[in-house]
């Protein structure tokens, strides 16, 4: 597989894009948590001021009558809000009339003042009117929720959203990584092409001087018969001259000579059968004759120590190429 | 909402001045005439008459029949108060003959005035108080002394054969109505 070529800038744009949406989708998140959170709180303090007003309006009769037992059972029904810590109801001076107190509360004797941590707590004072003059206060002290239980309102979207981002950017990373690892690669890939033309070209050259050595042995060899055929055929020829009175001996000279030159003659056949690379002809050959050779050119009547008898290959089998 | 905007010795001066001269204020010091007479005065507040008892611009008259137990208080209890944008004014009458055109009529004296009255006045739509005591006779809301606090109880059907109509808020308030006698 042949790299293609790494650009640096590719890496860095998807990276800081998926660092982008990642801080997107977490600031999304904590938006819309916050905007939850506020709705949630304004609704609490919402509903807070409208049971005030209610309350308001229907102890009315009993803040003018000043009917305490009136006030007390009007208080009473914010029993079944298990958020309302103290309903209570003052008069025109701010002196209490009924109230309501969860346990663990009092509702103050005087009109308190608007001083709670609002936090923590949601105050709503609602004035009781009659023909346009404010006769009382409905006073109402609630639980606001705090901050661990709204943040576990808020726990499933706030792990969505986490999670969302954390999944952007550790898909980033592993892009990232992947992408080194891919350049690594690469790199090594590119390496190893080098090595490998590198080996080819010292292949090709130790095949060059492994070639260039055997043409060498070859030549030498070849050389070494031609000079034995030439020493026959100039041996031969020198007898012939020497003996040239005795006409039958000179005859049998040139015979050696002339077989001499048919042999050199073979060797060269062979040469070119060689270099063609045609086939072999090999063919019996008498040991008579090769034992008269050997008597010639050892000078001893000593048969030849060489045993003959295998079978010869058929004519023309591949086997017996060169 | 804070009303509390005064510091607290400047509330508690306009607490003594409003302790004077309120009639509220007045019915705290507990005659019981008094307690009587301002709460006259805020029946009027919950209390519908059939369309045509008033004629516009015309005050809101609080008839005081017989035997009259307030004296000034009542004067007091409605000067300068209103009621719907209408002024009211005391009348005080010997018997129930001229109390036809009266909105809130007391009848005061023993058990046998008080049914004189009644039968004058017969169903039309004006609001009778009584608080005769040891008498069975009762106009539409008679007033109790209940752990020496004053109450009143509403006959709501005899409202309702005047056509006059007691808001609900009153209506909670009443002893009769609450389980008391």
């Amino acid at each position: 597989m042949i790299a293609a070529p790494i650009q640096k800038n590719s890496f860095e744009m998807p990276q800081m894009l998926a660092g982008l949406l990642a801080f997107g989708i977490l600031l999304f998140g904590i938006a819309a948590v916050v905007q939850a959170d506020n709705a949630y709180r304004s609704e609490r303090v919402e509903r807070a001021m409208v049971r005030s007003e209610i309350l308001a309006f229907s102890v009315t009769a009993a803040v003018d009558f000043g009917d305490r037992e009136a006030v007390n059972r009007a208080t009473d029904a914010f029993r079944a809000d298990p958020n309302t810590r103290i309903a209570a109801v003052y008069d025109r001076k701010g002196n209490l009339l009924g109230d309501y107190s969860r346990q663990g509360f009092q509702a103050p004797s005087r009109l308190p003042r608007n001083n709670g941590d609002p936090d923590t707590v949601i105050e709503i004072f609602v004035p009781i009117e009659k023909a346009q003059a404010r006769i009382g206060t409905v006073y109402l002290q609630a639980d606001a929720m705090p901050f661990i239980q709204r943040a576990a309102r808020f726990a499933t979207i706030s792990i969505f959203v986490l999670a969302a981002s954390l999944i952007v950017l550790i898909l980033s990373l592993g892009q990232r990584s992947l992408r080194r690892a891919n350049a690594d690669l690469a790199q090594k890939n590119i390496e190893l092409q080098t090595a490998i033309e590198t080996r080819q070209a010292a292949e090709a050259q130790l095949r060059q001087a492994q070639k260039m050595e055997a043409v060498g042995q070859l030549t030498g060899g070849i050389a070494h018969d031609f000079n034995n055929m030439l020493a026959i055929v100039l041996g031969g020829i020198d007898m012939a001259e020497r003996r040239i009175d005795d006409t039958a001996k000179a005859r049998s000279a040139l015979a050696h000579a002339r077989e001499g030159a048919s042999r050199a003659a073979d060797l060269t056949k062979r040469l070119l059968a060689f270099a063609r690379q045609q086939p072999l002809q090999p063919c019996q050959t008498c040991r008579s004759y090769y034992a008269g050779h050997w008597e010639r050119a050892s000078g001893s009547k000593r048969s030849l120590p060489v045993a003959f008898g295998r079978p010869m290959p058929t004519r023309g089998s591949s086997k017996m190429r060169y | 909402v804070d009303p509390v905007t005064l510091p607290r010795k400047l509330t508690q001066l306009l607490g003594a001045v409003l302790l004077c001269c309120t009639p509220q204020s007045l019915s705290a010091a507990a005659p019981e005439a008094a307690v009587k007479a301002t709460f006259l005065v805020k029946f009027l507040s919950y209390i519908e008459w059939p369309a045509g008892k008033f004629t516009s611009g015309s005050p809101v008259q609080i008839c005081v029949v017989g035997r009259d137990p307030f004296g000034l208080v009542l004067d007091r209890a409605t000067t300068g108060q209103q009621t719907r944008g209408r002024s009211i004014i005391v009348r005080r009458l010997s018997s129930a003959e001229g109390a036809a055109s009266c909105h809130l009529a007391f009848l005061g004296g023993s058990g046998s005035d008080v049914q004189k009255a009644l039968a004058a006045i017969g169903s039309r739509p004006v609001v009778t108080v009584s608080d005769a005591r040891g008498s069975n006779r009762r106009a539409m809301i008679h007033f109790l002394v209940v752990d020496r606090r004053v109450r009143f109880a509403i006959d709501t059907r005899a409202t309702a054969r005047s056509g006059i109509e007691v808001s609900s808020q009153l209506l909670a308030l009443a002893h009769n109505l609450r389980g008391g006698r």
